[in-house]
């Protein structure tokens, strides 16, 4: 990518002038998060992009399968986790703006292609289409505003990163009712409408994506909040000293806190993933009920993501991923008793609040990297440690789905099911639990003598 | 005109949100008004329907 670009997007034209509000970065961070966390809600398509030829009947024989269209979402998470890695360096040097554009072109472009390929039948299309580009728009626009909202929020940047990632759980919330409603409206006798609903959304994702784009300003060097007093650099409350990516990702702490996501997210997609089904096998309940349940997860999940990163600002963040951990290993032991005595209300109590430390995992691991590495370069390394996410969202449901499909098949009852995989998942956390006690400051021979 | 610009964007961004989050409680709504089976699974049961209808109170 070159960095001849107009000047409007060139990191030089997004210094915020003097009087500028800070708080008005955090909206453009989630103006670009809440379009990306469409993805997601993708799962809304699947059933209706397994019935484009054969419509109410399904054309076993021409129609995609639902694994095939599962596909879509795993390319899309991959590359999620392959962009932020690959483009992090390009995205520090670049200035948050430049990579906001590219991000939502990258993403919108992908919606349209999409449609095409819906329009026209052609699976890999849709695979280009929203996999693979889209799905560079995924992984360029999660990290784009990361460490510009580090530097505006020095005093609180659990809290700051809490907020653009809580748009990303927002982005499920308002991506799947928006297909959902957009495709009853375009839907006819012989088209389930999912094409013009792609084209929409790349049209209302673009508007939000670059209205973000535009609003986005870094601080000045030598800027900091009002009345604040940095913390000296290397404490407890205060960033490491700057260290960079290429450094960063070959020491101990790098690979410790890649373990750290991976650990949380595998645990909390064991629920997430399975919240509907889970739900109805434990408790019997109807298909109604279940989707309720996901439903009211998925605004814990964003209500999480805010709330433990901003407690993060306050207890530093390796008492915050202690407290994800050993509680979260103790919530998921109790969830097959919460079904032996038959307390609905306390299974969803439960898994709410494991849920909510899912989200706020992902939030609070941006302080994390800057407590370790510095503001210098951590955008990028975040990227880098996203592939922890891509890799769990891949392999954590499909060693959940295989783990209680063959207890099933061997004759375990529905409602037992799920107890070896909900103490597995306890496994999980404690692994996570001994890689974050095990991370200690970074030595200081990784530091870099220009910014210590 | 700093303090309008303010406003706008906030209300730009939690609208949808809020709408995100009102479909979802509105969602979640069978998990609290539709009754279930409150003792527990009996062994060997396969109870899982996805019929759309709530189950009964």
């Amino acid at each position: 990518m070159s960095d001849h670009s107009p000047h409007f997007l060139s990191r030089e034209a997004t210094v915020a002038g003097p009087g500028f509000s800070r708080w008005l970065v955090p909206p453009a961070a989630i103006a670009v998060h809440m379009c990306i966390g469409e993805v997601y809600g993708f799962s809304v398509f699947n059933e209706p992009l397994s019935r484009l030829l054969g419509g109410a009947a399904h054309d076993p024989t021409r129609d995609w399968t639902i694994p095939q269209i599962g596909w879509i979402y795993s390319i899309a998470l991959v590359l999620l986790g392959l962009s932020a890695a690959v483009f992090g360096k390009w995205v520090e040097r670049s200035g948050p703006r430049k990579v906001m554009v590219a991000s939502a072109t990258c993403f919108c472009s992908g919606l349209v292609l999409s449609g095409i390929g819906v329009q026209q039948h052609w699976l890999w299309l849709v695979y280009l289409g929203y996999g693979v580009i889209g799905g560079i728009g995924l992984g360029l626009g999660y990290i784009a505003p990361v460490s510009t909202l580090m530097k505006w929020f020095p005093d609180r940047p659990g809290m700051a990163t809490g907020m653009a990632i809580m748009g990303f759980g927002g982005g499920a919330l308002i991506g799947a009712p928006l297909g959902v409603t957009l495709m009853s409206f375009f839907k006819t006798a012989t088209d389930p409408g999912v094409a013009s609903t792609f084209f929409t959304m790349a049209g209302l994702y673009a508007a939000w994506m670059l209205f973000g784009a535009w609003l986005v300003r870094v601080p000045s060097a030598d800027w900091k909040p009002e009345g604040w007093q940095p913390a000296a650099t290397g404490s407890k409350a205060g960033p490491g000293k700057a260290v960079s990516v290429d450094t960063a990702w070959k020491t101990p702490q790098f690979w410790l806190l890649w373990i750290v996501l991976c650990m949380n997210v595998s645990a909390g997609i064991g629920i997430l993933g399975q919240a509907s089904l889970m739900c109805q096998d434990l408790f019997g309940v109807s298909a109604a009920v279940g989707g309720g349940f996901a439903g009211l997860l998925s605004i814990f999940n964003m209500g999480g993501r805010f709330l433990w990163s901003s407690v993060s600002d306050l207890t530093g963040r390796r008492t915050v991923f202690a407290i994800y951990f050993l509680l979260g290993a103790l919530l998921y032991s109790l969830v097959p008793w919460t079904q032996k005595i038959g307390n609905r209300s306390l299974f969803v109590v439960v898994t709410a609040l494991i849920i909510s430390m899912y989200g706020g995992g992902f939030a609070t691991i941006p302080a994390y990297l800057r407590d370790l590495f510095g503001t210098h370069q951590v955008g990028a390394i975040h990227g880098r440690l996203i592939t922890a996410w891509s890799l769990a969202a891949i392999v954590g449901p499909q060693l959940i789905n295989y783990i209680s499909t063959a207890k099933k098949k061997a004759g375990v009852p529905a409602a037992e099911a799920y107890n070896s995989t909900l103490y597995l998942m306890c496994g999980l956390l404690l692994i996570g639990l001994i890689a974050n006690l095990l991370v200690r400051p970074v030595h200081p021979k990784h530091h870099l003598a220009t910014h210590s | 005109m700093q303090r309008l610009l303010f406003i706008v964007t906030w209300i730009l961004v939690l609208t949808p949100l809020s709408w995100g989050v009102a479909r979802s409680i509105q969602k979640s709504m069978p998990l609290f008004t539709t009754g279930a089976p409150l003792k527990p699974i009996q062994a060997g049961s396969t109870i899982h329907t996805n019929s759309p209808t709530p189950a009964k109170p």
